[in-house]
């Protein structure tokens, strides 16, 4: 009889195949896996940093341009509304040349009024130029302040200054539209929407342009009508 | 008559118990990853062969350990609490792939799944009929009471550490083992050292 009992002796003759070869063999693949782990994880963070780049620079871009079109300013300033949000938030305007608590100091305030207009000044001046989107925001809110003809310059802003842009002939139509509907302005709606159909002549707006520019034309000069 | 010759032995690990001042290393930082796994890649293999029981698996798993030691491998400030991590590491890993094939034996009742078995072909060669066994019926355990007793009777861990590997209580790893060893009685016989 064996003096070991029988799980000693089996546990003494396992053995597990665990030779140099095999063990150098799994370090590699360790180190292989652990290599494309690590090309992973840094494919997975340049991804998140162009990600996060291109939503930066997308709200840098775009974004004044799509708040500003949400949310118009009602006088047809085309300013930024995080610049209309801090206005309130400055802090009252020092005085540059405040003098000192025992200089005897002036007998009114009246000083520091030109200085904070000159203060302001300056910082309307170097607004961004304003864009289409900001442009039609300001008409868009003219007119919906019950003033059209402050929309009329706006409109005419863009067809000046941007008319190879897309929205131009929708600039157009809706300059012939203020025209000839609120400013009874016929021929100069005329040839708003003339230039409307010229701008994009197979457009959208192509045929209501046609449409109101003879229309238009009926009206500024009723005798020629037959 | 020809003598029949033994075939040539396989280079082979030995388990070196934690306490035996083994290459477990000292107090301190726990070195280089390259390091860990020059030291312990072995015991690991060995751990996870005799739970397992086959040795094709051993690779895969000690990729997988060394994988998940890598990753933690800075948040571990004692090297010599490296050697009981990475068992405990090893011991999980080998937990999950018992039981998925236990889900697999469920699956295919008829399928044969011991390939390798970790027993030796030489010295002791008389005794693999009995491995096979051993394993077949372990293979029938749920893994939760399979690791323990591996543990304590093929690798003679005492009951403390078992219950450390195994990530609980001393008494809970007792009943498991109890559980475990009514059904292994009858192919090993009484355990005569433990009682």
């Amino acid at each position: 009889m064996s003096p070991l009992s029988r799980r000693r002796r089996i546990a003494d003759a396992l053995e597990v195949r665990w030779t140099p070869a095999l063990a150098a063999r799994t370090q590699r693949r360790i180190g292989e896996a652990v290599a494309r782990r690590r090309r992973r994880r840094r494919a997975l963070v340049a991804g998140l940093a162009l990600l996060s780049l291109g939503g930066v620079s997308f709200a840098f871009v775009r974004g004044p341009e799509l708040f500003g079109r949400r949310s118009p300013n009602v006088t047809g300033a085309p300013s930024t509304p995080s610049r209309a949000l801090a206005a309130p938030a400055e802090p009252p305007p020092i005085p540059e040349e405040a003098p000192p608590a025992t200089v005897p100091a002036p007998p009114t305030t009246a000083p520091t009024l030109p200085k904070r207009a000159s203060h302001r000044r300056p910082a309307a001046a170097a607004q961004p130029p304003p864009s289409v989107a900001s442009l039609f925001a300001a008409a868009d809110a003219a007119r919906l302040a019950g003033q059209p003809a402050d929309a009329v310059a706006p409109l005419t802003a863009i067809l000046d200054r941007f008319p190879g842009d897309r929205r131009a002939a929708l600039a157009a139509f809706q300059l012939g539209r203020v025209l000839a509907d609120d400013l009874h302005d016929a021929a100069a709606a005329a040839r708003a929407f003339a230039r409307a159909r010229e701008i994009d002549p197979t457009g959208p707006f192509a045929g209501a342009a046609a449409a109101r520019a003879s229309e238009a034309q009926r009206n500024a000069h009723p005798q020629s009508a037959p | 008559m020809a003598a029949v010759s033994s075939p040539p032995r396989l280079e082979t690990v030995r388990l070196v118990p934690a306490g035996d001042g083994g290459p477990s290393g000292g107090a301190g930082a726990p070195g280089s990853f390259e390091e860990v796994y020059a030291r312990h890649a072995g015991y690991v293999a060995g751990l996870v062969g005799r739970v397992l029981g086959s040795n094709h698996e051993v690779p895969d798993v000690v990729q997988e350990v060394f994988l998940i030691a890598h990753r933690r491998l800075g948040g571990v400030r004692d090297s010599g609490s490296i050697r009981a991590w990475l068992g405990r590491i090893a011991v999980r890993e080998a937990g999950r792939r018992l039981r998925w094939r236990r889900v697999r034996l469920f699956l295919q009742p008829a399928r044969t799944i011991e390939a390798d078995l970790v027993a030796a072909d030489g010295r002791d060669r008389e005794l693999r009929p009995l491995c096979a066994l051993l394993y077949a019926s372990l293979d029938r355990l749920p893994a939760r009471e399979r690791v323990p007793w591996v543990l304590r009777n093929l690798m003679g861990e005492p009951l403390d550490s078992v219950a450390e590997l195994c990530g609980c209580s001393i008494a809970t790893a007792k009943r498991r083992i109890a559980v475990a060893e009514q059904v292994l009685r009858p192919i090993l016989g009484a355990d005569e050292e433990n009682e």
